[in-house]
């Protein structure tokens, strides 16, 4: 049973890296979030992104339907950027040390 | 016995209920612009003009900021800030129609060049206003270089024609201001009475209300309410007001400078009859409108509307008469190519920018009628949920403006017209999504599919745990997909249309 687990989560997790996220010509391998609904790129389990992940920020409404993310990144000391793929485009909050992780990953109600 | 099972079965089908969805267009992601009436004029644009690709919403956004002018500010230090943030679906479809619009290939603010990811929206947006700032002098020099190609000398007496229409800008009387304020109070107070007139009747209305708020001069004993609790709070205290003052005293007593540039938009260029209320309590940064800066800010306005509106297109020139700004500001631009300011790449592309032939306004391809209407009670809620149905299943997306209270909400709530009286919300959310789906939960009970612009978010997920409350479950779903929201979810109809207070379609 734990293996078809494990082996689904793996399907997931390569089917969502299958989808080709691109800033720029730059093109980011993403991942779905360990236990969030979040996408993000880190190179080591202590990244600045996972960290924030860890500590979401409580968000409010916005004002003119901002994403509520946005102001979050820059609270926790990163830097937002746009990836595009085929299904759209993803506001992802980029840190010092390189990890990256999508707006939702920072955020609670 | 099985007959009666069939029967039973039938009898609990609405047979005319069935499920429509549209094609699934890119989920877009407005980070922090405050762009989502452009989102969601761009996402129904896509749908119903049937474009093969997407209109740049941030092109639509700054055209629709230009238009209304609030494009640009000064701040109390005296920087230069370009801003977008807030605005209305229907406004965002006007200035498109008048001016065209861009593929989102070509109007792409943030990778132009694809150089520098570190630019978001609104870095590039500061950006601007900081070039703007930094270069006035060295702007003087350029602007007699004999650089200038054929094409920016065509781009500058397009300008130049721009700047001679706004030749009385700053001649406004503060009257004016106040009845423009008014004007708006007044037509988001009586929503309802207004929603069914034309934008000319609409006027008069208005006009009208505004006069009987004065009786030989003195506010009546009914406006007096009216100026205290209604018409903007930090305007006038009680005090002020049961000293029974003049028009003339609220008139100088209301004159705040972060409404000017609205006044002279309004009154000075020959906008499209429709009235558009927004909040002015977004706009509080600008100087004393009679100073030159203030003037020269609006003319800027004006030069960089042209410019991010022109999608290659050359309006008829008229006599130019404030060359000097035009080539500044082209200046500014080519500097920021020198001095290789990526993020600010996309403005020099704007110069020439190629539009593709099914964009083209000259070739009539948008046509529509914004048919934006305001549903504030039951009755109303019901039919509008009734055309946004035969929409969306004639193949159209809607756009709503809603407040976003359920979002954050644990529980279904009714924010009727964004009221702070919403328990335990205590925020507006206002907001405007395109509804792209709609179908029968299992229960029977119609449910719309929200495209919204938070990119792969679904709200609902946000709270602790990343759970949906109990008491949402069976009103909202998220669609996911591979294990992460795709950005759309389906809401309960009638959760939907309780925080719902207008919709937008294309005709």
């Amino acid at each position: 049973m734990k293996r078809m687990l494990l082996l689904i989560l793996l399907l997931i997790n390569q089917s969502f890296a299958a989808e080709v996220w691109k800033i720029g010509e730059q093109e980011l391998k993403l991942v779905k979030c360990p236990e969030k609904f979040c996408m993000y790129l880190c190179a080591d389990k202590d990244c600045r992104a996972l960290k924030a992940m860890k500590n979401p920020v409580k968000a409010t409404l916005t004002e003119d339907g901002r994403n509520p993310g946005s102001e979050v990144c820059k609270k926790q000391g990163g830097e937002v950027s746009i990836a595009e793929s085929k299904s759209g485009q993803l506001a992802l909050c980029r840190f010092s040390d390189g990890s990256q992780i999508s707006l939702d990953g920072l955020w609670v109600w | 016995m099985g007959l009666v099972v069939i029967l039973s079965m039938l009898f609990s089908l609405n047979v005319e209920a069935k499920t429509c969805r549209l094609p699934d267009k890119p989920v877009q992601d407005q980070d922090g612009l405050g762009s989502c009436y452009a989102n969601t004029a761009s996402l129904m644009m896509e749908h119903n003009l049937k474009l093969t690709s997407t209109p740049s919403y941030f092109q639509m956004s700054l055209n629709a900021s230009a238009h209304r002018g609030t494009f640009m500010y000064t701040d109390d230090e005296g920087s230069t800030d370009i801003f977008n943030s807030g605005g209305w679906v229907c406004d965002t479809f006007d200035s498109a129609k008048r001016d065209g619009f861009c593929d989102a290939q070509t109007f792409k603010l943030d990778a132009v060049g694809k150089m520098d990811p570190q630019h978001s929206q609104e870095n590039f947006l500061k950006a601007l206003g900081t070039l703007i700032d930094e270069n006035r002098a060295e702007l003087k020099v350029l602007s007699n270089s004999k650089q200038f190609s054929v094409e920016r000398q065509q781009i500058e007496r397009r300008l130049a024609g721009i700047f001679q229409q706004r030749a009385q800008i700053c001649q406004v009387t503060q009257e004016e201001l106040m009845q423009k304020r008014f004007f708006d109070r007044l037509n988001e107070k009586w929503t309802d009475r207004l929603a069914n007139m034309k934008p000319g009747e609409k006027r008069t209305a208005l006009a009208r209300m505004y006069e009987r708020t004065f009786k030989n001069g003195l506010p009546t004993p009914e406006a007096k309410n009216f100026l205290l609790n209604d018409f903007f709070p930090r305007s006038f205290d009680a005090e002020f007001i049961n000293s029974n003052p003049t028009k003339d005293q609220l008139a100088q007593r209301s004159m705040h400078p972060e409404k000017m540039f609205e006044v002279w938009w309004w009154n000075r260029l020959k906008l499209p009859g429709s009235f558009s209320p927004y909040d002015f309590e977004s706009y509080e940064y600008l100087k004393d409108f009679r100073s030159q800066n203030v003037c020269r800010e609006n003319e800027t306005i004006a030069a960089v509307k042209s410019l991010v509106s022109s999608c290659g297109q050359i309006p008829p020139t008229l006599e130019p008469r404030h060359e000097q700004m035009a080539r500044e500001l082209l200046a500014a631009i080519q500097l920021a190519s020198q001095k290789g300011e990526s993020g600010l790449r996309g403005l020099v592309n704007l110069i020439s920018p190629s539009c593709g032939a099914e964009m083209s306004v000259r070739k009539g391809k948008l046509s529509h009628e914004c048919d934006e209407q305001s549903i504030k009670d039951d009755i109303s809620a019901l039919a509008a949920a009734k055309t946004i149905e035969d929409e969306i299943c004639g193949g159209r997306s809607v756009g709503i403006s809603l407040c976003t209270g359920f979002f954050i909400s644990t529980t279904p709530v009714d924010s009727g017209y964004c009221s702070q009286d919403v328990p335990g919300i205590e925020q507006h959310g206002r907001h405007a999504v395109a509804l792209v789906g709609v179908k029968n939960n299992a229960i029977g009970e119609r449910e719309f599919l929200i495209q919204n612009s938070w990119g792969r978010t679904c709200p609902f997920l946000q709270h602790k745990g990343g759970v949906i409350p109990d008491a949402l479950k069976g009103l909202v779903q998220c669609e996911m997909a591979n294990g992460v929201p795709t950005g759309r979810f389906w809401v309960n109809e009638k959760l939907m249309m309780n925080n719902t207070y207008a919709f937008q379609v294309m005709k």
